[in-house]
């Protein structure tokens, strides 16, 4: 039995690529070390078009969190439900565990966050929480596969 | 659940990987059965049976408590 609606291998390292370089462009823009040119200044929103944060040529643009946000998703879901080598039912078996974990984890540190952080801090909070889901399954099921090939590496 | 895989694997002087490669699955997989930590479903039982020319409960046995 193998886990369906899973993209071809081929697609994983294309995916890791995408999904670190938007995590670390986007916290390094997050926190000001860099600051790029508006890259989606010219992509209109159909909802909210006229709240959009910065402002170029007297125009309101989006910032480039939509676009790191975006490319994050898409590299980390490719980077997470793309099919192992040999991808089995074992494997399946981990990844679905990998989900379940990640979905305790991430409910365990909400609550923690409600209960310990309030007022302005808690929008940083909610900024984490949208990727949170994908980042603990990503690096829990990584860690087990990892773990599973040392073991079995040192079998014989 | 116990098993004989690692003996029966023995038996035929085939290494985890080319067992792997027999049924088609990883060799994690074979190691993690080795070793108890995952019991395979009917249709991998079924396959390694057929490698090992044995019937089923002749590889796996119930413990206490399955």
């Amino acid at each position: 039995m193998q886990t369906r609606y899973l993209f071809p291998h081929r697609f994983k390292r294309l995916g890791w690529v995408l999904a670190v370089a938007a995590l670390v462009l986007g916290l390094l823009e997050m926190y000001e070390f860099i600051r790029l040119p508006h890259l989606l200044a010219w992509l209109p929103s159909p909802i909210g078009n006229t709240d959009l944060p910065d402002v170029v040529a007297g125009r309101m643009v989006r910032d480039n969190h939509d676009l790191y946000a975006v490319v994050f998703i898409v590299g980390a879901v490719l980077a997470a439900c793309s099919r192992e080598q040999h991808e089995d039912e074992y494997i399946g078996q981990i990844r679905l565990e990998s989900l379940l974990w990640a979905l305790y984890a991430y409910c365990g540190l909400l609550l923690l966050a409600f209960l310990l952080v309030s007022g302005m801090p808690f929008f940083t909070v909610m900024t984490y929480a949208m990727f949170a889901p994908l980042l603990l399954f990503l690096v829990r099921f990584q860690v087990v596969l990892r773990g599973s090939a040392k073991a079995a590496a040192h079998a014989e | 659940m116990q098993n004989k895989l690692r003996i029966e694997r023995a038996i035929l002087r085939l290494t985890q990987e080319e067992l792997a490669g027999r049924i088609g699955v990883s060799r994690q997989t074979i190691n993690a059965m080795e070793a108890n930590k995952y019991v395979p479903s009917t249709a991998l039982a079924l396959k390694l049976a057929r490698v090992f020319g044995k019937p089923v409960e002749q590889l796996f046995e119930l413990e206490e408590g399955d």
